[in-house]
């Protein structure tokens, strides 16, 4: 069977993270990890895109509208954060 | 051996204060060092006196730790700066007890050296005045500068300097200020302001392990943090500490 595209797949954030204000940023605690992570806004607004299963275009697409700047300097923002986002284990692929 | 050990705690000692956690330690002189005993079972036998008062010091911090119930203890010292208490936090070697010693001598009144006891419901920071023991390299080079006139600075040998300050803060304070200091010698100096979100994780890896459930906890700190001012201390040596820590009011 061919490799998913990495474009094609969908992701969503963990179902267990608890969110806290951090000053003017949010951070998301996880009991299973007893770890707390600050997100910058950014990492923050893909947080909160990926309560529902979304693509990586989806979440592109969504990123150019709530921000200003260039489409591949986002593009390649979006990739490592979503790269970090499932390094530290607060987001997840669902297919 | 009473020369070191009596000096260390000289500042703090309350005897009309008992713990719950409250333990007899005990050290003996013994032919190859000193015995140290805790409800009279022998935890160690040590070469030296440095050795067996860092011993103590680890006992006395568990027991404060573990009194301190909900308090949210940090791994810093504390001066107090205006009319609020001033944390200088940071992981080992960053230059929390060599920044402390310089803000105590250029006239910030003393609190806490190691550990910061501080109530997350107060805000208040509650003064634990051990003895400052910086190496002996930077007490020699700060001492032939400027004139050591707020405490007792001796050498201890092996490498180590004790500075006793000649009084205390006996009073606890509301926490107003949090200072990372950051020692690199090729760096430029500087006071770097920082959000509670950019200083959250360096801060809680200042914190000793809590005696509450993590998410308790992580309120807890997040609370303190969100009402203070923090500054990462940029220096690349005493002076730059001395010029920055000037700016502080």
């Amino acid at each position: 069977m061919a490799e998913q595209r990495d474009d094609d797949r969908h992701y969503q954030h963990i179902q267990k993270g608890k969110l806290k204000k951090v000053g003017d940023q949010m951070a998301v605690y996880v009991p299973s990890q007893r770890a707390i992570h600050v997100l910058n806004q950014t990492a923050f607004f893909i947080w909160e895109c990926l309560k529902e299963s979304v693509t990586f275009e989806e979440l592109l697409f969504m990123l150019t509208q709530a921000f200003k700047g260039d489409r591949e300097t986002m593009k390649k923002d979006l990739e490592e954060t979503l790269a970090l986002l499932l390094e530290k284990g607060l987001i997840r692929k669902v297919r | 051996m009473e020369k070191i050990i009596l000096p260390s705690f000289s500042l703090f000692q309350r005897p009309e204060r008992v713990s719950p956690h409250c333990c007899r330690l005990r050290i003996n002189r013994c032919s190859n060092g000193c015995e140290f005993y805790k409800d009279e079972k022998l935890l160690g036998t040590f070469e030296n006196t440095l050795e067996v008062c860092g011993a103590l010091e680890d006992e006395v911090e568990s027991l404060l730790v573990k009194s301190g119930g909900e308090w949210v203890t940090f791994h810093a010292g504390c001066v107090r700066v205006g009319e609020g208490a001033c944390l200088i936090a940071g992981k080992p070697e960053a230059g929390k007890t060599s920044t402390t010693f310089i803000m105590v001598e250029m006239g910030k009144d003393f609190l806490c050296e190691e550990m910061a006891p501080v109530d997350p419901s107060s805000r208040l920071v509650h003064p634990f005045p051990l003895a400052l023991s910086m190496s002996r390299t930077f007490a020699q080079e700060y001492i032939s500068c400027h004139p050591v006139k707020k405490g007792r600075l001796e050498d201890m040998g092996q490498r180590f300097s004790q500075y006793v300050p000649h009084r205390a803060g006996k009073r606890p304070l509301p926490l107003r200020m949090v200072i990372l200091p950051c020692y690199r010698p090729s760096q430029s100096p500087g006071m770097v302001p920082l959000s509670p979100g950019e200083a959250l994780p360096d801060i809680l890896g200042c914190c000793f392990p809590p005696n509450v459930k993590e998410e308790k906890f992580f309120d807890s700190v997040i609370r303190l943090v969100t009402g203070c001012q923090i500054f990462r201390l940029l220096t690349n040596g005493t002076e730059a500490t001395r010029d920055l820590v000037r700016r502080l009011t």
